[in-house]
């Protein structure tokens, strides 16, 4: 089947029912993002699928094919996207593993949702778990990114 | 620490010009003779182009050491920081000594060595500038990766001195920077990895993968000690991507000896990518024995109610006269506390690269403790330690549960089974069931208040099944073995005149080890919520106890060393100023205190709580930390507020056996915090020049029993049972 992924095409030979996670990081080596739970439970699997964030350890690669898919490897453009910028500015990352998930979830906020209170931030944000729980500063880092991306626009 | 040997350093030159300075870490030991002996465990590079290449000895968890231990490096090296690369060492004993990573050891241990090692390296880049220049060394000096001779203006770059800097001698020690000539070492740095964090590039154990590796997933014991009695594969084999189907047999598995423990018996399912091995495993029919249903969580903590009544099997401490303190006192307080197994849940789960072949086996494993990986791999393939190399990954969250090389032992058997590379990968629910738990533990406290309100009496009774006991410790010669639970020095031993501490162990088959701040997370939130309620028995501001106890005392003997009674007192007060201890607070909200020294830090936290039905509402946390010297402060601040919120999470977690068998299995039953969950919490650093130690588990332990302090004089309940199943939330 073919898949696209960061603007690219792929042809891949995988099962329909194969959890688009493992085809990403078994068969296309993309191994940005993670597996934490394999129940959807975590977010660290989150890549966006035609915009929105989705969990790909449970999304099959089939219910995809026809869709844009975009992994953390795509995230940036000719620059870093705001929250990619706005995480390395505040320093949030310890371990880092479920990072890639909260940068997609955050980065979908960002582009979709940039007024949201702080209310809004958390119940979106509340799906991807962290155990070293840089909570604090992925709250920080998205008020940041907020004010990246607006600069940006000016 | 005394450097009086010419050896402890080795400059040469390296290949492609510049310098390779190969220094001693903290490996200095006595040999049986009784010398002292250095051994290197970290290269310094210096390119031509001024790149500096430090080799980072001990794996990264999320700890933040990879950068820390380059700036201290840094620091005393005086490079620019813009020119510092860092790459992970393998394991190399004989040449980095320690390489685990576990007990907040890792800056306590490294921090003289490094700071010695940049500061020669920078003196032998004065020396040959001194040299080329034919001036005075005292008359240079460097600045940013640069020599400069100020009376003639002449500079250097560390780049063009470096291959003449590999040509000089050298005498240890060279004198590190004073606190205030620092520019580096206690300024908040970013930490090197987050580009490639937030890029994807950034690589953990589970994402290493070399051409013709197998995916493995295993079909482990379903409850503990299990033992298979058959099975059916050929619906397995015939999964596509399904190439292989091997046992994990434990009964075949050598001993591996003090915390390595075996990995359970299992059924391994190779296969060309992991979701072909999920589906593979899927469809074994396996027959397994029967469950022991005596093994259960609720039956361990029925035996150690039962045998608290008798006497303690080890008295640890007996000071002054408990019985006469009661007996004169003017209240007496008994409770008993109890504290469950709590999983370690990385977000990682575990897995494991092995290419073993007749000659050789190379591993990349993401443990904390690479040596005993080793120890793993020579045992099973009988291969001798230099045909072995350890690759330490970077992983996922460690906590104490990488520590054990299970998953290691799994990739190589089955990579030497197999006559290919295997890369083992654990699911959440193998993760969950196949761990090695916190223990749990069923403490009885009494305690008197004498006729001054003063704690007279303190009696401290543990009964437990310890993880020494399950990790095979052994005792020293001639001694007890201490399976290391509660120990003769705990909190308040020393400040209570009548004091017995005393441990009784259980028997029990289910796993258990080390978890984030060990031993001290369960005793101090036992400790200091008994200390609160003793607080409460006197009439007394629990603030104010907690600082009368400590008060007037100085050096207070600790674990064969020591911990210092006003750094303690310090913390409380700190913590208690800022978050305005004693101001009045609305309605249904109170405050807790608790502190601690563990793992080489002081730390106080001050909660803020209001009790509402069903709900636990968190709003505020306020810590204070002192861990010494401070290193990257950005680091520093990040480890206490992840800790803050890693032990609040506690609160509601829980690991049960019952009927032979963990119950939990993946995030819904294990919950994580939430940001949903997450106060924020504020936090002091104390800046101090004492030695620096370890930020990641000292702030982990007294958070607890700060909350639930503040539960109680905000509801009149406390809380003696973990987990405490009220929903957690901060509004």
């Amino acid at each position: 089947m073919r898949l696209n992924i960061n603007n690219r095409d792929y042809e891949v030979d995988a099962p329909p029912a194969m959890p688009l996670l493992w085809v990403l990081r078994d068969l296309l080596h993309l191994r940005g993002t993670k597996f934490g739970c394999g129940r959807g439970l975590c977010g660290a699997c989150t890549v966006h699928v035609d915009g929105s964030p989705i969990r790909s350890c449970v999304a099959t690669a089939g219910s995809v094919k026809n869709q844009k898919i975009t992994t953390i490897e795509g995230l940036s453009g000719a620059q870093l996207h705001p929250v990619q910028q706005a995480w390395i500015e505040v320093d949030v990352p310890q371990c880092g593993y479920c990072q890639a998930g909260q940068l997609m979830t955050a980065a979908w906020l960002i582009d979709n949702k940039p007024e949201s209170t702080d209310q809004e931030i958390e119940e979106v944000m509340n799906g991807n778990l962290c155990r070293c729980s840089t909570y604090i500063r992925i709250r920080k880092a998205i008020h940041q990114a907020a004010r990246i991306a607006r600069d940006r626009k000016k | 620490m005394k450097i009086n040997r010419r050896d402890f350093l080795k400059i040469s030159g390296a290949s492609g010009g510049g310098l390779l300075l190969s220094f001693y870490f903290t490996g200095c030991h006595a040999d049986a003779a009784g010398r002292v002996v250095f051994t290197p465990n970290a290269f310094l590079r210096i390119d031509p182009s001024s790149r500096v290449t430090l080799t980072i000895p001990r794996p990264e968890m999320g700890q933040g050491v990879r950068t820390s231990l380059a700036m201290v490096v840094a620091e005393e090296l005086d490079c620019a920081w813009s020119d510092v690369a860092i790459e992970q060492a393998d394991l190399d004993p004989k040449r980095y000594g320690e390489q685990y990573v576990g007990g907040s050891s890792s800056m306590r241990d490294c921090w003289e060595p490094l700071r010695q090692a940049g500061a020669l390296a920078r003196r032998s880049l004065l020396q040959a500038a001194a040299k080329q220049w034919k001036v005075g060394m005292e008359d240079c000096d460097t600045k940013s990766g640069k020599v400069l001779h100020a009376k003639s203006g002449r500079s250097a770059t560390y780049g063009e001195l470096a291959e003449a800097a590999s040509r000089e001698k050298l005498v240890a020690p060279a004198k590190p920077k004073s606190p205030g000539q620092r520019k580096l070492v206690g300024q908040s740095i970013r930490n090197l990895d987050v580009p490639d964090i937030v890029t994807g590039h950034i690589e953990f154990g589970i994402d290493t993968h070399i051409e013709g590796a197998l995916y493995a997933v295993i079909a482990r014991a379903p409850s503990i000690g299990a033992r298979l009695l058959s099975m059916d594969d050929v619906k397995c084999l015939q999964v596509p991507g399904v190439k292989a189907v091997l046992r994990i047999d434990a009964d075949t598995i050598p001993s591996f000896g003090e915390d390595n423990p075996a990995p359970a018996n299992g059924v391994a399912v190779l296969a060309s990518h992991t979701w072909a091995a999920m589906k593979g495993r899927d469809a074994l029919r396996l027959e397994w024995s029967a469950p022991d249903a005596s093994v259960s969580t609720t039956r361990m903590r029925e035996e150690a109610a039962r045998r608290s009544h008798q006497p303690a099997k080890w008295t640890y401490r007996e000071d002054g006269n408990v019985e006469k303190g009661l007996q004169t006192a003017t209240r007496v307080v008994d409770a008993v506390y109890e504290v469950p197994l709590l999983a370690h849940a990385t977000m990682e789960p575990m897995n494991c690269l092995a290419r073993v072949t007749r000659d050789r086996a190379e591993i990349w494993a993401p443990t904390q403790n690479p040596q005993a990986a080793r120890d793993v791999a020579r045992l099973l393939t009988g291969l001798p330690e230099n045909a072995i190399v350890i690759h330490p990954q970077r992983m996922g969250g460690g906590f104490g549960r990488r520590f054990y090389n299970d998953y290691v032992a799994e990739a190589v058997s089955l990579s030497q089974k197999a006559g290919a590379p295997v890369h083992v990968l654990w699911t959440r629910e193998d993760d969950m069931r196949h761990g090695f738990p916190r223990p749990a533990g069923y403490h009885v406290l009494r305690g008197a208040i004498d006729g001054d309100g003063r704690p007279s009496v303190w009696m401290h009774h543990l009964l437990n099944a310890s993880r020494g006991h399950f990790m095979k410790w052994q005792a020293p010669p001639g001694r007890e073995m201490k399976p290391g639970e509660i120990g003769s020095d705990d909190y308040p031993a020393g400040l209570i005149p009548n004091l017995r501490i005393q441990y009784t162990p259980l028997d029990s088959p289910i796993p258990r080890g080390q978890w984030r701040a060990v031993e001290d997370s369960a005793n101090v939130f036992v400790i200091q919520s008994f200390l609160s309620e003793l607080a409460h028995a006197a009439g007394k501001d629990e603030l104010q106890f907690n600082l009368d106890l400590l008060s007037g005392r100085g050096a207070i003997p600790y674990d064969g060393g020591m911990y210092d009674a006003g750094r303690l007192r310090h913390v409380f007060e700190v913590a208690a100023t800022k978050a305005g201890w004693g101001n009045p607070l609305p309605a249904g909200r109170a405050r807790g205190i608790a502190g601690s020294y563990s793992h080489g830090t002081y730390v106080a936290h001050v909660a803020e709580v209001e009790a509402a039905e069903n709900e636990f509402v968190v709003r505020r946390i306020v810590s204070a930390a002192d861990c010494g010297t401070i290193i990257n402060r950005s680091g520093a601040e990040t480890q206490v507020q992840g800790g803050v919120l890693f032990a609040l999470a506690a609160l509601r977690q829980e690991i049960t056996v019952e009927n032979g068998a963990v119950v939990q299995e993946n995030f819904a039953d294990f919950p994580l915090l939430r940001i949903q969950q997450a106060p924020e919490v504020e936090v002091e650093l104390i800046d101090n020049d004492f030695p620096p130690h370890g930020m990641g588990e000292g702030p982990v332990s007294p958070v607890l029993p700060a909350v639930c302090n503040a539960y109680f004089r905000a509801s009149g309940v406390r809380i003696r049972k973990l987990p405490f199943n009220a929903s957690i939330a901060t509004k």
